[in-house]
Formats: structure tokens, C-alpha cells, sequence
């Protein structure tokens, strides 16, 4: 079996040594002498093995040749996979690596039980180590017997993480663990069997066909944890925060709840034993100022379960000055601009409405973000206040109406506006076509298409822009561009109701929210997260960066180029993001749900059982005897490489030895 | 050029030689080279010690005949000096195929040639009969001894004309010479002598029983004597095409081992035939063998 098979054509390459060896034998010179009276006859067999080394050189070409061909062809070794033999019993040891498992004492019994399980695999069967959380992790490849002192050790440095386990996930993955022909597969799942960890239908506990569930039991009827269930701030009184405790009323007694900003610490208070559970409790933040906050809330002491007893959160205090200019305050598009801005709470904008002659006095520094309704009315001293302040690294955003379709280019950004029949175009009604969905003002581009615009004011984008949106016709509608070391987005047509629906369509308050928030830089990263669950890391759009975790330590650097960069933190606590000329946190904490430690009632176990031992009875095991012969394929083109490399080495050393003999020859 | 250093013996070296265009032009420069850098004249012959006086006989040089004595007798003799008696050389010349080779700019056979030349210039200019006979398994060239006008270019052509031919025989040759040389005189070989001593002896002994001088040029190449290869070699004989390959060891041990014990054995031989043996190398020179042939000469002339 090849990677690449046409690369066999190269197999004729191994005409080359072999013509270049008929030439060179044409070529052998004899040395003439007076007379061999003097000479030994017996060096006859001396003259033998001459031959036979430039058949050695003929030989090593050939192989050269060969071994590289053969290399890029890229063969594949099919070797029998190492399988069980029939009749027996693979082990697949699953042990519990969620968030419960670190209840007190929980982790050792599951150590122990694993570890007798390792041991009571005998003779011909196998076994296999499997760690399962939010993922399967294949500790140890299935192995014999012989294998349990290195199940031992892999399964003695693995750990109990902070991620959730779902047995619905975990009986969907056992399809991975296959034995071999006639073998039966036997999984022993060491669990605290969490009620929570049941997936919604019952039905998805059922491990695939011809498997067996053993479930080995290592949780404790615990009722001592205690945990927080969420950190915030209230509504109403953004200066007070509200810790939400929740789990068993038993842990209460005798804990302590500690509050921390900013990493020091705000508040202490000693719960109420009696108190009813889920209990709220309040402390005065006093007046935060902007930026992000880090809010943490801790019990103390720990309880059976300690990782839930502390929560991450994070506070913006954001509310970024926007400038909205129009041409007159009371026009459709300033109101509707206006509008749109007011309604995002967060972040919650301070729209100032002016008329374009106030941007040559006011302190443009003092806004995120400068919105124009129709960049026709730049003109003169104001235009060149704006373009400092773009260029000094603020940003715009630019709508294109009757005014700009006046000009020859749109000001600031210098896109010039299309002439003879594109522009004509422009009268027409037009739907989008082309959505950039990666860009994060574009969050639904479904919508888009449903939009109808009457009119639009037809130009051609500059170069270096990134066209975001784009009508049918190819006209850009909105492209982003970069204007010194500020950023400008450009929308082709006016926000009022003449030109467009877009004001009275509900995507129009998002739009105008969220490109104001993105170019005023308001927008970050989601700032709550679970372990376990994967979240965008917004790297690529900050045009890459690092992402430390709460230890201090780099789980993931980007260089901006690639696409969709997701992160999956495995411990709580702050993880942080750096790019983009910035740093932002990340609040993560545990599932709640690893934080109920109730258990599966006897019942639902022995349904669980039932469940495997149904399927067994109806299919029975014998028919994994059917499946085909474990193969592997394995790619042997980095042997073939390295033996062609060591041949490459060897070739000039015979070869010049040669071509010294016939230097001497011809001396 | 180097021909033209003060060195006068720089002018004997067989690749200055080797560039002149003719036979005769090589003999010259050679012969008049060797006596300047001897410091003696060129005119040899005409030694001012009496040796005798002989009968005019026809052909004579009637401008040495000794005046005096005929007023005297009213016969006519010709004063003979020691520089004048007159040796018959037989010039022996092998032209087999192994003396076509050659490592340098000069075969064995050319660098003969040079020396059968010389020696021939040499001698006709002391009105000494020169012959010559080539051979290789049979005689392939035969010129009888002569001293008149003339005949130093007929030699000179006789010799220029000799090509590499076949394979050695040097006692069948040697016999055919042996009827050719009825009369008693010098009587010199050139050749490689690659044949087993002992048919040297067989060879040559007659001649010097007959009363002949005997001198023995032995040409060889440099890489005949000293071969020097880094590498194992293919060797093919250039008189029977049979090919063997030789290590390197061999030729610089073994090789020079034997053919040590060959150049002394065939000394010996000479030695015992009373014979001159003079061993030369294609590189040097050609001032030894005509200071050998000068030497053998004076201490043959009676």
C-alpha cells in the first residue's frame, strides 16, 4: 500500500547508475607495461575483487535510487495489530478523572480498586487503561498481564481533575476500544457514579455492542460540601456584589466566606449555620473604577470537596464616549444611531451627538469611537481632526449617504467612489451576498442577506481593506481598513429609512452596538468559562498572543495566522489572555454540576447493568468474532529516508575511491 | 630554455634531445656536448702520439702521408696516430615491442636510438666502421660496418627508421649476428634485456670468444626500476597483451626485489663475459653511456 504511488514513475531513475557504469567500463583503461616477467600471476584474484567493488558502487547506486523512490512513494507496513486471542477478556479499565473524584478519600479507593482490577488480569487476557473526564485519555495501550507494573505507574502519576464527566460521553466514546477477533471486551468503570454525570436519556448509558459494563463502585455517601455558586454584581446597585452559595446545608456550620478583588480581600463573613440553602450574600464594592475587576469569593475551611469552594468572576467597568456626528441632531439617522448605541448594556456607551463643525473643537481624544452618518459632510478642519485622531489610533465608523455620492472619494479612509455603469448600479436595489462571518461585528450573517437596499453608494474598496460585506453586484457594502495606527469602517449606505431597511430591522441595533464596541476596543473575550469546555480564545483577532493559565504558565500561543483558536482550560481560576496590544482575564470555574455529589440510586444502576446485559442477550458477545483482523498500517518512509541518507554518505567515499584508481590509471 | 643553460651536459638530457628534429642533429649535440663538458676537443683522432706507420692503400687521406719518409724510401706511408686505430663497432640494437615503452616523454627504443646515434657519430668521426643491427625475434634491419664518406647519415637513416616490432629473441639474434660479424671489433648492445641471464650468456659468450669487445646498454624506464602506484593496477604486457593486475605492495617490495636481483645478475654475467654492463635510465642523461663508451674505447683501441 503507497501514500503517493506515482511517485514509483521514479524507479526508471535506476537506469542512471547502470548506464553510468556501462559508460564507465567503456571507458577502463589498461596500464601497458615493458613486461610482467617480474610480476605475480597471483594477483589475479586481487584483479576479482577489483570487479566486484564497482559492482558494490553499481549496487549502492541501484539501492540509493531505489530506497529514495520507494521513500517518497511513501509505502505502508500492514502489520497485524497485537490482539487478544479468542476467548478471551479485554479489561478496559475506565477510571473517573472528574471534578467528584477529588472528594475526600474518593481518589485513593479509585486508585486501589484499578489497581487490584490490574492485577487480576490473568493469561491470555488483556488489558487497557483509560482516564475519562471531559475526555478519554488512553493511559496504556491494551497489553498483557506482563504489562501491569506500567498500568501501575501510568495509573500512579494520573491525577483527579476539575472537568466534568458525562457517562452519556463516556459509553458513546468505548466505541474506540475494540478488542480483538473473538475477544470479549469487558469494561470496569471505577466511579463515584455521580447522579449528575447521567446524561439526559437514559438510553445513551448503552456502551456499544458485544461490551460489558462492570461498575465499580468508589464514591461515599458524602453530605459535606459546600459551594459558590456564582459571584456578581446586582443589578440594581452596580456597587455591591452578591456571592450565591449553594450545596448542603450541613457544610454551613462553621464556614467562613471571604471576598477578593483584585486578588485582596474586601470582605469576611462567618455564614449562618441555620442559614437556608441557596443563601445570597452581599458585599459593598464601593465605586470601581474602569477596566476589568477580578472578583473571587473563597469558603473556608475546605470541606470534602475544596475546588468548588472558590469562584472567578470578572467585572467591566466599561463605558466608553462615543461621538455621533450628524448633520443635524434631530435627523432620522442621528436619532437612530443614537438609539442603537444607548441600548447595549454592556458596554454601556456615552453618546455625545454633535454637528461635524465640532469636530475641529472638541477633544476627539476623549471618545472610543467617532461615528459619522454621512462622510460627506467631512469637510475641511474637521476632516483633518479626524483623520489626527485616526491616525493618532482612534477609530470611526463612516456611513456613506447622498452627501458622500457627491464626492469623488469617501474622506478619511480615500476609497474612491466607482464611476460609469458600476456606479450607476448603485441606484439599483441590491441584497448582500458575501458576509466575512469570522469578523466579530458580524455575528449573524443570515440576517444580512433578509435586508433589501434600495440604494447604496457604490465604491472600491482601497487597497489593503478587508471587505466584510459585499453585495451581489461585488460592490463592497462594509470594509474595514487600517488608517495610521487607528482602525475606520466604512458602510456604503446611510442609516436612515430611505435608502435602506436596515433601521427598522432587529439587526440593526446589534450592528451599530457591536462596531462601535469592537472599534472602540469595549469588546473582549467571553469572560466566564467552565473546565472542560472549549471557548474562543479571540487570539486570531487580535492578530495572535499568548494564553496563560492561572499558574503563570503559556498554555497557547498564536502567531494570528490560524484560524479558529480554541481554548480548553483544565483548572479554575484567571486564565490570561495577552495580544493585541492588551490583556484581558478569563474567569474559569468548575461545572456545577461535578459539585452534586448525590449519587445513582441502586436502581438506576442495576437498569444500567440491565441495559448492557439486554443488548448482551440479544447480541450476543461472540459476534465481535466477526469483526475483521485488527490491522495497522504503518508509514515506513522514515526508515527508507535514513537508510538512503546513510547510503548517500557512503556512495562518494566508494565512489571517489574509484575514480582514484583511475586517476592513478591514467597518471 | 634548458637547452641552453651553462650546464653543457643539460644538452645530453634525452627530453632536449628528444625535440631536435633530426637523427644526425642528435648525434651532433649530444657527441660535442659531451667532450665540452669533458673539456677536451672535439677533434678526437688526431692525437699528436705516433702510434705507427702504414702502407698507402687506395682510399687513404693522401694529405697523411708522411713526406719525409718517402723522399727518404720513395714509398708512400701514412702516419697513424693512437687516436686513429680503427675499432669496428657493430651496433646491436633490440626493437622489440617492450622497448616502445614508455613513462616519460622518451620510449626506451627512442632513447636507444639516441645512443646507437651518438655512439655511431662518435666513431665514424674516428674513421671507425660503424654497423648496425636491429632486432627483435629476428633481424630486422642489417648494415655491415663501413667508414666511408657517407655512410654516418646512411647509419643515422638505418636507425631512425626502427620502429617497436614483436617479441624478444635475443639468442637467435645474437646468432645471426655472430655470422654477420666475421672480423673482430666492439661490438655493443642495446636492449632491455628482459630474458633470463643465463641465455644472455649463451648469447653473447660466442662473440666474446671470438674476440669481440662486448658492451652492454641496458635501457630501462624509470618506472621499470622504481614503479611507484598508490593503487592496485591492471597491467598489460606490451609484447604478449596478457594482463594482471598488481597491488600496490608488490610493486614497491617484491617488484624492486627482483628486478635488483635481475640488473645484478645480468652484471655478473657481463662481468664474467668480460663484457662493459652499463645500466640507463630513460630520464638521464646521455653523458654516462658516452663517457663509458669513451673509456671502453681507449682501453680496447689495441
Amino acid at each position: 500500500m503507497w501514500l503517493a504511488p506515482l511517485f514509483l514513475l521514479g524507479l526508471a531513475g535506476l537506469a542512471v547508475p547502470l548506464w553510468l557504469h556501462r559508460f564507465a567500463k567503456q571507458t577502463d583503461q589498461k596500464q601497458p607495461f615493458a613486461s610482467l616477467m617480474f610480476l605475480e600471476a597471483s594477483e589475479i584474484r586481487r584483479s576479482r575483487h577489483h570487479q566486484l567493488r564497482y559492482w558494490l558502487l553499481l549496487a549502492l547506486r541501484l539501492l540509493l535510487v531505489l530506497l529514495m523512490v520507494l521513500a517518497f512513494a511513501g509505502p505502508l507496513w500492514r502489520a497485524q495489530a497485537r490482539t487478544g486471542a479468542a476467548g478471551a477478556t479485554l479489561h478496559v479499565i475506565v477510571v473517573d478523572t472528574s471534578l467528584s473524584m477529588r472528594t475526600a478519600g474518593v481518589w485513593d479507593r479509585a486508585q486501589e480498586r484499578a489497581g487490584e482490577l490490574i492485577g487480576s488480569v490473568r493469561g491470555s487476557d488483556r488489558m487497557m487503561l483509560v482516564a475519562a473526564d471531559h475526555r478519554m485519555r488512553i493511559l496504556r495501550e491494551a497489553g498483557f498481564a506482563s504489562d501491569a507494573g506500567a498500568m501501575r505507574a501510568a495509573l500512579s502519576t494520573t491525577e483527579a481533575g476539575e472537568s466534568r464527566l458525562d457517562y452519556g460521553t463516556l459509553a458513546s466514546g468505548a466505541a474506540a476500544w475494540n478488542g480483538g477477533p473473538g475477544e470479549k471486551v469487558l469494561v470496569h468503570l471505577v466511579t463515584d457514579l455521580q447522579a449528575s454525570a447521567s446524561p439526559l436519556r437514559f438510553a445513551d448509558l448503552q456502551l456499544p455492542a458485544g461490551m460489558q459494563l462492570d461498575l465499580v463502585d468508589v464514591g461515599t455517601e458524602s453530605r459535606n460540601n459546600l459551594r459558590i455558586a456564582s459571584v456578581g454584581v446586582a443589578e440594581q446597585n452596580d456597587r455591591q456584589a452578591l456571592v450565591r452559595i449553594d450545596g448542603d446545608a450541613a457544610a454551613l456550620a462553621g464556614r467562613t466566606l471571604v471576598l477578593e478583588l483584585n486578588g485582596v480581600e474586601r470582605g469576611r463573613r462567618m455564614l449562618d449555620g441555620k442559614a437556608k440553602l441557596p443563601d445570597v450574600q452581599r458585599f459593598e464594592l464601593g465605586e470601581l473604577g474602569p477596566g476589568e475587576h477580578r472578583l473571587a469569593a473563597r469558603l473556608l475551611p475546605a470541606d470534602d470537596l475544596p475546588v468548588d469552594d472558590a469562584y472567578f468572576a470578572l467585572i467591566r467597568r466599561v463605558q466608553p464616549k462615543v461621538l455621533l456626528v450628524a448633520a443635524s441632531a434631530g435627523g432620522d439617522d442621528a436619532t437612530y444611531l443614537r438609539a442603537a448605541l444607548q441600548s447595549l448594556a454592556e458596554p454601556r456607551f456615552d453618546v455625545d451627538v454633535a454637528q461635524p463643525a465640532a469636530l475641529a473643537t472638541r477633544a476627539l481624544g476623549d471618545f472610543a469611537a467617532v461615528v459619522v452618518s454621512d462622510a460627506g459632510l467631512l469637510t475641511g478642519a474637521p476632516l483633518q481632526a479626524l483623520r489626527k485622531y485616526v491616525e493618532g489610533g482612534g477609530a470611526a465608523l463612516l456611513t456613506l449617504g447622498p452627501r458622500a455620492l457627491q464626492q469623488q472619494n469617501v474622506p478619511l479612509g480615500g476609497a474612491t467612489l466607482a464611476r460609469g455603469k458600476a456606479r450607476s448600479a448603485g441606484e439599483a436595489a441590491a441584497r448582500v451576498a458575501d458576509v466575512e462571518q469570522s469578523h466579530p461585528v458580524l455575528r449573524e450573517p443570515g440576517a444580512w442577506r433578509s435586508i433589501r437596499f434600495f440604494r447604496h453608494v457604490p465604491v472600491v474598496a482601497p487597497d489593503g481593506a478587508q471587505v466584510l460585506l459585499r453585495f451581489e453586484n461585488g460592490s463592497p457594502l462594509l470594509f474595514e481598513q487600517a488608517v495610521g495606527k487607528g482602525r475606520l469602517l466604512t458602510f456604503a449606505s446611510p442609516l436612515d429609512r430611505d435608502w435602506n431597511d436596515l433601521a427598522i430591522h432587529p439587526l440593526f441595533v446589534r450592528f451599530i452596538a457591536e462596531s462601535t464596541a469592537y472599534l472602540a476596543g469595549a469588546r473582549a473575550v467571553p469572560a466566564v468559562a467552565t473546565v472542560g469546555s472549549a471557548f474562543d480564545s479571540d487570539l486570531a483577532r487580535r492578530g495572535g498572543g499568548q494564553v496563560f493559565d492561572p499558574q503563570g504558565k503559556r498554555t497557547m500561543m498564536l502567531d494570528g495566522t490560524q484560524a479558529g483558536p480554541r481554548l480548553v482550560p483544565d483548572m479554575t481560576g484567571y486564565y490570561e489572555v495577552r495580544g493585541g496590544g492588551r490583556s484581558d482575564f478569563i474567569a474559569v470555574n468548575v461545572d456545577p454540576r461535578e459539585s452534586q455529589l448525590a449519587r445513582l440510586d441502586t436502581e438506576t444502576r442495576a437498569r444500567w447493568v440491565g441495559l448492557q446485559g439486554e443488548r448482551v442477550s440479544g447480541q450476543p458477545v461472540a459476534t465481535v468474532a466477526a469483526a475483521a483482523p485488527a490491522q495497522r498500517l504503518i508509514p515506513v518512509w522514515f526508515w527508507l529516508l535514513l537508510a538512503a541518507a546513510a547510503l548517500a554518505f557512503m556512495e562518494p567515499l566508494v565512489a571517489n575511491y574509484h575514480l582514484h584508481v583511475q586517476r592513478e590509471r591514467r597518471t | 630554455m634548458e637547452a641552453r643553460t651553462n650546464n653543457p651536459f643539460s644538452l645530453l638530457r634525452p627530453e632536449v634531445l628528444a625535440g631536435l628534429s633530426t637523427l644526425e642533429l642528435v648525434a651532433r649535440q649530444a657527441v660535442e656536448g659531451f667532450f665540452q663538458g669533458m673539456h677536451r676537443s672535439p677533434r678526437f683522432g688526431f692525437s699528436q702520439e705516433f702510434a705507427e706507420y702504414k702502407a698507402y692503400s687506395e682510399g687513404d687521406d693522401p694529405r697523411f702521408v708522411d713526406w719525409n719518409v718517402f723522399a727518404r724510401t720513395d714509398r708512400t706511408y701514412i702516419r697513424r696516430y693512437l687516436g686513429e686505430t680503427n675499432t669496428r663497432l657493430m651496433i646491436a640494437m633490440d626493437v622489440s615491442a617492450s622497448m616502445g615503452y614508455s613513462s616519460g616523454p622518451v620510449s626506451k627504443l627512442q632513447y636507444a636510438k639516441f645512443v646507437a646515434a651518438s655512439l655511431a657519430y662518435m666513431a665514424l668521426h674516428q674513421h671507425d666502421p660503424v654497423g648496425l643491427i636491429a632486432f627483435d625475434a629476428k633481424v630486422r634491419s642489417y648494415r655491415p660496418p663501413s667508414s666511408r664518406t657517407g655512410s654516418l647519415g646512411a647509419v643515422l637513416h638505418a636507425i631512425d627508421g626502427l620502429t617497436p616490432g614483436s617479441r624478444t629473441d635475443l639468442g637467435e639474434s645474437l646468432r645471426q649476428l655472430r655470422e654477420h660479424c666475421q672480423r673482430r671489433g666492439l661490438v655493443v648492445v642495446i636492449s632491455d634485456l628482459y630474458c633470463e641471464p643465463e641465455l644472455l650468456t649463451r648469447a653473447v659468450q660466442p662473440l666474446a670468444w671470438r674476440g669481440n669487445d662486448i658492451m652492454i646498454f641496458q635501457v630501462m624506464d624509470r618506472a621499470e626500476l622504481q614503479p611507484d602506484f598508490e593503487e592496485s593496477m591492471l597491467f598489460q604486457d606490451i609484447e604478449s597483451g596478457e594482463q594482471l593486475e598488481v597491488s600496490p605492495d608488490y610493486l614497491r617490495t617484491t617488484y624492486r626485489d627482483r628486478i635488483k636481483a635481475h640488473l645484478e645478475h645480468v652484471e655478473k654475467v657481463a662481468a664474467r663475459l668480460g663484457a662493459d654492463h652499463v645500466l640507463l635510465a630513460t630520464d638521464e642523461p646521455l653523458d654516462r653511456a658516452l663517457r663509458r663508451y669513451f673509456m671502453f674505447r681507449g682501453a680496447h683501441r689495441r
